[in-house]
């Protein structure tokens, strides 16, 4: 898997500010130019909608539906204040909550390891151990309530920053910042490590 | 231990929490992005090459979205180019009900209508796939049109669309010239006249580009004048992006419903030629 570990988050924040906004404003220019941001955001933004759907393939469908609403709104994007992770995200959060209106009320949180850990055939055997390895983790956060997971899964998957999650959420960059802490701390008193 | 990136610094203020560092290391494992299938890839990459043969509206035009505030000249118009768009459809009860539904969800975005059009233009291709390329050009779908002409036909509609809101947008003039000086029944048998020879390819990659055209257009439009029927003089319960589904998506479907019948029917020894179907479909609908 090729893992965006990425400047989000890290490192000098305004440098990677401006060096999206020379990306958007290529891509406003000309549309070939939108690969760049979508190479930098598409596992993220599939591995969110996959914690929102439940299936690969809506997931796969619901990503391609994001980029081509970025896509048209591109020309109408203004900065201003909100960054381009953020602003995705919130396209991505607007459409699941649309997708699962149309859907079903809620997804089955026992499909998050399936998210995480897909079973391609090629990849059979080390998912699963992986999704085995990690199971105690994920049987807690299923007992989270759906709004703190959605915040941990923007902190851990989509590597968001507090400020930029707030900006999906809706909600300031300290409530956030609390509201991952609360669970967190929630989290470490249950969650046993054994790994050496 | 898992020790958790440097990334993850701002939830570890406290470098003595060892038991806090695990759980943030372990989450970083757990719940890292997987990659996206390819085919993603592949539909954006379509999407962007179909943009970029379609000519956007010049955004910089100083009347780009600010019709509201046009003078009456310019705005009479507008109104004599939508009410004449308004004119090259008809609504039909389901349409109707449709509309409705979508109008309780909130007012139409460009962003939603976009979205909307890439859905049913997908069905649409569906049918067209499920038609084939070897019996495009077979007589007697509809009426005495084969496939190819009716893809023409629907192409004809979306590109006034797309021109009608060009104009609009741009508020020059809109001039009723060619076919579309003419009756809906005349224009139409012109249209499937002039269609008949064309090359299939031709009238393929030409709907590709007008649609991608209207894709272009529709991203111009501010939201406003997607949905206020005063901006374009239209009665008071059409909102003019219903102009826009009626020449588009609600005209495939239509069609796509005759397509589907012809393509349910088996075939019959000596049926198939053109002088053994019906007369063309008399309208537009």
């Amino acid at each position: 898997m090729s893992r965006d570990t990425g400047k989000v988050g890290q490192g000098p924040e305004e440098a990677h500010a401006t060096e999206e906004q020379q990306l958007v404003r290529a891509a406003q220019h000309d549309v070939a130019a939108f690969g760049p941001l979508y190479a930098r955001y598409q596992d993220r933004l599939y591995t969110y909608l996959r914690t929102r759907t439940g299936t690969a393939e809506d997931a796969a469908d619901l990503t391609q539906q994001v980029f081509m609403q970025a896509l048209d709104a591109l020309p109408r994007y203004r900065s201003q204040g909100v960054s381009v992770a953020a602003w995705l995200f919130r396209i991505a959060r607007n459409a699941a909550t649309d997708w699962q209106r149309r859907q079903r009320p809620t997804v089955p949180w026992e499909t998050l390891p399936e998210a995480f850990h897909p079973c391609a055939p090629e990849t059979a055997d080390g998912a699963l151990l992986q999704r085995e390895a990690f199971a105690p983790l994920y049987a807690l956060l299923a007992g989270l309530d759906a709004s703190t997971r959605e915040a941990l899964i923007l902190r851990f998957t989509a590597q968001l920053t507090l400020a930029e999650i707030g900006a999906v959420l809706g909600k300031s960059e300290e409530a956030t910042r609390k509201q991952i802490t609360r669970a967190l701390h929630t989290l470490k008193e249950h969650y046993h490590d054994d790994t050496p | 231990m898992t020790t958790p990136p440097e990334r993850y610094a701002d939830l570890l203020r406290e470098p003595a929490d060892t038991a806090l560092k695990r759980l943030v290391g372990a989450l970083d494992q757990a719940l890292h992005a997987v990659p996206a299938p390819p085919q993603i890839q592949a539909a954006l990459q379509r999407a962007v090459e179909q943009r970029r043969g379609a000519t956007p509206p010049d955004r910089t035009h100083p009347s780009a979205g600010l019709l509201s505030r046009k003078d009456a000249l310019k705005a009479g118009v507008a109104a004599a180019g939508a009410a004449w768009l308004l004119a090259l459809g008809h609504t039909s009860p389901a349409r109707a009900d449709e509309v409705a539904r979508l109008a309780q969800e909130g007012p139409m975005t460009a962003v939603r209508l976009a979205a909307i059009l890439r859905e049913e233009r997908a069905r649409w291709h569906a049918v067209l796939a499920a038609v084939g390329l070897e019996r495009m050009d077979v007589p007697g779908v509809e009426g005495a049109w084969s496939v190819k002409q009716i893809v023409a036909h629907l192409t004809w509609y979306e590109g006034v669309i797309v021109e009608g809101a060009q104009t609009i947008l741009r508020g020059d003039p809109f001039v009723r010239t060619g076919l579309r000086a003419l009756s809906i029944d005349e224009r139409n048998v012109i249209l499937a006249e002039e269609s008949r020879t064309r090359p299939l390819h031709d009238v393929l990659a030409e709907s590709e580009r007008v649609f991608g055209q209207l894709l272009a257009v529709i991203a111009a439009c501010p939201d406003d004048l997607l949905n206020d029927p005063r901006r374009l003089g239209l009665p008071e319960d059409v909102a003019p992006w219903t102009l826009v589904a009626n020449n588009s998506y609600a005209h495939y479907r239509e069609h796509a419903q005759a397509i589907r019948a012809w393509l349910a029917t088996p075939p019959v020894v000596g049926d198939g030629g053109p002088g053994d179907t019906a007369a063309a479909p008399a309208r537009r609908g």
